[in-house]
């Protein structure tokens, strides 16, 4: 176990160190696994073969991704007799040896403005071919592909998709100056979705991946803006007197579920976005807020402080009785359903500090996911199968992906400031 | 508190603002903010009194020889209640701001354990706390708005969870 921990994390510091001459700015610094993997697939990725001009190291971002997700157990590239990169050069005997239940063989070679990239996935156990592919791709879309290929590993050898090839929202803070940015699931290639000098929160994405909802406080006064992101233009949706927070899109993105104390408490409201027009759908005078759509667009999860501390409640998306859904721990806040509204992830105090949550509604039971005591913020990736969520590393803010058994976390960390509120696009992209 | 102690209470705290008039001259000019504090040293007697009266044991929080200098009142750990020691500074400057018919706006915040949107309304929540007590004493010149945990000012958790009298 120590052991096998140890050559993670070298391998890993390797990676990262090698990725750092392509690094855009203000991107990943540094990727910490701080969970071993026990009972992952063991799978070998063999370096591909690289032209020296690719801006990206497809094979490297392809482990990564695999091992970030919790599920495989990377052998380790030190152990290989051989490297292959294709097929038909693969003496399945050698990684018979090595315990292997899959090996990963590529290519990235030169082609018109572009580069191509094959990949071929081989089954140890009964030296067959499971899957291959080819993309051909701009320089500026190898790391994409990369994630795609891992996405059909993923997939192929769990039986889920992967949630590689997404995006994450999320707000960094240095000095006075707050960014809300929007970059790949591994933290590459941040884009500036906004600027300002007042604090940015609560990004939360609409289904399609094309919106986004938050809040900015301007002077104390909290607003709700929903943007566009590829145009670029926003519009307030709520400014009502007292507190508008905690934006989030119906799963059509027809309406927005906020919360607004502008009748002096905050309740649940939801809004139709084409009218404007508010339905009420909590009354109550404890603080009702964080509302958050079941997959079928029929209820809303929030959270609610009526018990006297705060706990997660369920309601009819059309409004009605509220039923207490948390029971466990002093303390369950911000929930949000798994994608296949089995699941609910959630900020969770059972008496160990603040932690990252998975309650299981066919269960009732809580599995604590993390381990420190400043943990929040926590989305499903589109998958369901990993929990993004803002932690601290000393006082700085730092983003960390966790497998929902709780086997891997991974931080990424930001070269600026400190970095909070991470939202998971809830769509996989296409090339 | 029940009714009659309340009614005590304004009395007494009328009687404390009324025999601190050359503090209140003081508060009327901020630039001098130098005097504040020199008029006397330990907790004013007539403070002492409604402490002693109350029950209240001085936590350490408050500048107690000069009630209105403090503009920052502090809260417990996801509560929107006001202790009594809290209570009686928010008292003074209510009846500063009844009689002088001045406006505040009262910032509410929290420390940075809980969630962001929780702690948005709980920040909101103390400022309402406040509010409520000003407008009982007759000073309802106040806006309440909140930064939730987005502005501390301290590592110390118990100075970010307060309410900002700004005024």
């Amino acid at each position: 176990m120590m052991k096998r921990l140890l050559r993670e994390k070298l391998s890993i510091a390797l990676l990262a160190f090698s990725g750092l001459f392509a690094m855009p700015a203000n991107a990943v610094l540094e990727i910490d696994i701080t969970e071993g993997v026990i009972g992952g697939i063991p799978i070998a990725i063999v370096p591909f073969m690289n032209t020296q001009s690719a801006p990206q190291n497809v094979s490297e971002v392809i482990s990564n991704d695999l091992n970030s997700s919790g599920r495989f157990d990377l052998i380790p590239e030190r152990d290989f007799l051989n490297r292959p990169t294709d097929a038909v050069d693969v003496n399945y005997k050698d990684w018979r040896l090595l315990k292997a239940d899959a090996v990963v063989v590529g290519k990235v070679i030169p082609s018109g403005s572009g580069y191509n990239v094959s990949f071929q996935l081989l089954d140890v156990g009964r030296g067959l071919p499971i899957e291959g592919r080819s993309f051909n791709v701009p320089p500026n879309l190898l790391r994409r592909a990369a994630h795609q290929i891992a996405d059909i590993i993923y997939q192929a050898l769990t039986g889920k998709p992967g949630a590689f090839d997404t995006r994450i929202a999320y707000v960094t803070k240095s000095g006075p100056r707050y960014l809300l940015q929007v970059a790949d699931s591994d933290g590459y290639g941040p884009q500036n979705v906004l600027e300002s000098g007042e604090p940015i929160l609560s990004p939360a994405w609409s289904r399609d991946g094309r919106r986004l909802a938050y809040v900015s406080i301007k002077k104390g006064r909290s607003v709700i803006y929903v943007q566009d992101l590829a145009s670029g233009t926003r519009r307030i949706v709520s400014q009502s007197k007292g507190i508008n927070s905690s934006p989030a899109f119906s799963p059509d993105g027809s309406r927005l579920a906020m919360s607004l104390s502008k009748d002096g408490n905050p309740e649940i409201y939801v809004m139709n976005l084409a009218t404007n027009a508010l339905t009420r759908i909590t009354r109550d005078r404890a603080i009702d807020t964080e509302p958050s759509w079941s997959p079928d667009g029929r209820t809303i999860l929030f959270t609610s402080g009526r018990s006297g501390k705060p706990q997660l409640y369920r309601v009819s998306a059309g409004g009605g009785t509220a039923q207490r859904v948390t029971f466990q721990g002093r303390y369950n806040a911000r929930g949000s359903f798994s994608p296949d509204g089995k699941k609910i992830t959630m900020v969770t105090d059972q008496g160990q500090g603040h932690r990252i949550g998975l309650l299981d509604l066919n269960t009732g039971s809580v599995k604590v996911l993390t381990r420190s005591d400043l943990d929040e913020s926590p989305s499903f990736a589109p998958n369901g199968e990993m929990v993004l969520y803002a932690t601290k590393a000393g006082r700085s803010g730092v983003l960390s992906v966790v497998s929902d058994l709780g086997r891997v976390a991974q931080t990424l960390r930001f070269q600026q400031g400190d970095v909070r509120e991470p939202a998971w696009s809830p769509i996989n992209r296409k090339l | 508190m029940n009714k009659m102690a309340k009614i005590l209470l304004v009395a007494l705290l009328a009687v404390v603002v009324a025999s601190c008039g050359g503090r209140k001259k003081l508060q009327e000019n901020p630039g001098v903010s130098a005097e504040i504090g020199d008029t006397t040293s330990g907790i004013d007697p007539e403070i002492q009194a409604y402490m002693d009266a109350n029950g209240i044991v001085d936590s350490g929080r408050y500048n107690l020889s000069d009630p209105l200098s403090n503009k920052t009142i502090y809260f417990e750990y996801d509560s929107s209640a006001l202790d009594p020691e809290s209570d009686m500074i928010v008292q003074f400057h209510a009846q500063h701001l009844a009689s002088t018919g001045g406006s505040v706006v009262l910032e509410g915040h929290a420390d940075e354990r809980g969630t962001r949107e929780y702690n948005l309304a709980l920040g909101e929540r103390r400022g309402q706390t406040v509010q409520a007590v000003m407008s009982a004493l007759g000073a309802s010149n106040s806006d309440v708005v909140s930064y939730g945990e987005e502005k501390p000012v301290s590592a110390e958790l118990w100075q970010n969870r307060r309410v900002e009298l700004l005024y």
